[in-house]
């Protein structure tokens, strides 16, 4: 019963991710290719729609980074048992988000704010953006640590001089 | 090299971690080299006194599996292995050998585009 339950949480975690990074994916793309202009060209017509956007840009980079720091606890944790066959496409999918999210920012940046109200709303929602970054970023790399923590250390990798740890780093990349 | 008083100083560095060699392979080229200066450069340096460069910091409130005692939980470290900072690894630091875990893409925010 209780593997079933464990079982049960680690397809639910894993499902949850792929489904969640999407998501933050999707968001993203459509923010920067169509809100991202939008944005733009309405901050210097009507600040209120420019600032509604912001807004949303906001509150979604929220939920996601609030998503993201939560499965990152639960690697650390301890509490996921995950299949390690399928990190490296994850981190692959996470790089990408990343760097989408780098796009975004950008564009965030380049509203001109011509109202006091939009530049909250646009300082709000780049920083908004930069907390989902950094939440992805950390998730990542908890996904490295466990991946790392399931590892059986391997003997004779040790060294004490420089070259001899040149030799081990031969080796590795050679073998 | 550091003159060793309280046992900070940097002996040894092993690199068996199967997920470290792993994420090495994957590693380009110039970054294995420049990340190979970086980790030969550590040995016989006091952990305390290490370049800021390096941006060394223990992961707060993350431990893991000793690699000399898998029944002990240790700290968690980290540096960067590159000088733009887009790389890094983390090992454990146990009796004055760095435990190499994993290393690979370290995507900080430039919080300043």
């Amino acid at each position: 019963m209780a593997a079933a339950v464990a079982d049960h949480h680690v397809s639910v975690m894993f499902d949850l991710t792929g489904a969640k990074i999407d998501s933050a994916q999707r968001f993203v793309n459509r923010a920067s290719a169509g809100d991202g202009i939008v944005v733009r060209m309405m901050a210097s017509l009507l600040s209120f729609v420019a600032i509604r956007l912001c807004d949303r840009v906001t509150k979604n980079t929220t939920d996601q980074a609030i998503w993201f720091k939560g499965a990152t606890q639960e690697i650390w944790d301890g509490c996921v048992d995950l299949d390690l066959e399928k990190i490296n496409p994850l981190a692959d999918r996470l790089d990408h988000l990343l760097e989408s999210l780098n796009g975004l920012r950008t564009q965030l940046n380049d509203v001109s704010e011509t109202k006091t109200t939009l530049a909250a709303a646009k300082r709000r929602a780049m920083a908004s953006c930069i907390d989902l970054h950094d939440s992805v970023s950390a998730f990542r790399w908890a996904l490295l640590e466990y991946e790392a923590s399931q590892a059986v250390r391997v003997p004779g990798y040790f060294a004490e001089t420089p070259d001899a740890l040149e030799a081990l780093f031969d080796k590795i990349t050679t073998e | 090299m550091s003159v060793d008083l309280e046992g900070r100083v940097i002996r040894g560095i092993d690199i068996g971690s199967p997920a470290f060699i792993n994420r090495w392979k994957a590693l380009p080229g110039n970054v294995q080299s420049e990340a190979k200066a970086t980790i030969k450069g550590l040995l016989g340096e006091n952990i305390d006194q290490l370049p800021s460069k390096l941006h060394l910091h223990m992961l707060q409130g993350r431990n893991v599996e000793s690699a000399l005692d898998p029944k002990k939980k240790v700290g968690v470290w980290s540096l960067h292995i590159t000088a733009d900072d887009r790389y890094k690894a983390s090992f454990t630091y146990e009796q004055g050998t760095f435990y190499f875990r994993t290393c690979g893409k370290h995507d900080d925010v430039d919080k300043k585009p």
